[in-house]
């Protein structure tokens, strides 16, 4: 307060009525923006890659891995989805683009990602990975979609999958059933 | 006329001004939850997933309600705000008097059988109950708590069954003994429990 009266007395008139409106707007302006409870979570927006990367350069090194694999429990018929993370150690780009599963018929590469407010979950066609590069699938990103399970998944159960490069490299990942987050 | 020291010295109040009354403002908001939806103009025939029937929200005045909104069929997404209803209860220390719903938009396929399946795979506490309904009534629901749903992929399976997902608002909400929605939060978000049980703490006491 103190440096506020100081400021008034030492300024011209015109300057002086300039300050007030000034002050006028700063104080209703944040009365204006109230109490705002809500979250805003739209600024997590994917940005996703449409380049299909491939590794076409026979002599260069190929080294991705799958790590931290888990897949969420469910019953048979219902939806489940697997998660990892997936590192390129290798010096050449790659794409995955499909995965399959003895757990289900049906599994597919989806991202979850917000939209203007709406939680909105689409197929990919392929995922690109560049060297040194990590992608995380992991709960509300890319996740490994599975279609109503052949078989019930329980804690400690284990599935497989092979996840398939556009290269033609195979990695075959045997996953458990369970939920880190719980 | 304007000297840089003069603009330096009025800038400088303007933002000394700003902040203060950003902290006063701030500082008055806590326990002061405006009515986001009074849910008293309507009531909803809904059920449970042990086909009980529900009457929203008359069922649950006198008492805090922590609403998630989710589908069954959701693999992702929804298990997160399940969860999150989860963690948020169990935070709290298991309240007898906080009511814990999570309401399916997607009543065509989440019947209460489907309901109290989905309830044992998550292993979730009797205090937490999943609800359903009518098609339109839930449809109604929905929009008087303003949560959007559109039919995303449909897919078919391999076995021939046509699949479809839904892209849908994510949200949880409280809503207080007078039956008004109070708060609405982010669904999904790892940081919504401890948001939740803060605000909770404060307004049960
Ligand atoms: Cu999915």
């Amino acid at each position: 307060m103190y440096n506020q009266t100081f400021l008034l007395s030492s300024v011209s008139v015109r300057t002086e009525i300039h300050l007030l409106i000034m002050l006028l707007i700063s104080i209703i302006s944040p009365l204006m923006v109230g109490c705002n409870n809500k979250l805003d979570h739209s600024k997590l927006v994917f940005e996703k890659q449409n380049i299909l990367a491939d590794s076409s350069m026979d002599n260069m090194e190929w080294n991705i891995n799958v790590d931290n694999a888990w897949a969420r429990p469910t019953k048979a018929d219902m939806m489940s989805a697997a998660y990892f993370k997936l590192e390129n150690y290798g010096s050449v780009p790659d794409s995955l683009i499909r995965v399959s599963s003895n757990s289900s018929k049906d599994v597919q590469i989806h991202l979850s990602y917000l939209n203007d407010g709406i939680m909105v979950m689409e197929e990919q066609p392929f995922v690109p990975i560049q060297p040194t590069e990590q992608i995380f699938f992991e709960p509300g990103g890319y996740h490994i979609m599975i279609i109503q399970p052949i078989n019930d998944m329980n804690v400690g159960d284990s599935i497989s999958f092979l996840l398939h490069f556009n290269s033609g490299k195979l990695i075959e990942k045997t996953i458990q059933v369970g939920n880190p987050d719980l | 006329m304007n000297t840089p020291i003069k603009t330096l010295k009025i800038s400088s109040a303007i933002l000394l001004f700003l902040v203060l009354s950003l902290v006063i403002t701030q500082s008055t908001c806590v326990n002061d939850y405006k009515v986001i939806d009074n849910m008293n103009d309507t009531s909803f025939e809904l059920v449970n997933q042990d086909s009980i029937r529900v009457q929203f929200p008359e069922d649950f005045h006198g008492q805090y309600v922590v609403l998630g909104f989710i589908y069954t069929n959701c693999p992702d997404i929804c298990p997160l705000i399940t969860q999150n209803l989860i963690k948020i209860q169990k935070e709290l220390g298991y309240p007898a008097n906080v009511q814990f719903l999570g309401v399916s938009f997607d009543p065509k396929r989440d019947t209460p059988d489907v309901l109290h399946r989905y309830k044992e795979v998550f292993k979730v506490n009797e205090n937490i109950n999943f609800l359903t309904g009518e098609p339109i009534i839930v449809q109604n629901f929905m929009d008087s708590v303003r949560v959007r749903t559109q039919v995303s992929m449909r897919t078919n399976t391999e076995s021939g069954k046509e699949i479809y997902f839904l892209n849908h608002s994510d949200k949880i909400m409280v809503m207080n003994p007078k039956g008004e929605i109070i708060i609405e939060y982010g669904g999904s978000m790892p940081s919504i429990p401890s948001l939740i049980v803060q605000d909770l703490q404060s307004l049960i006491q």
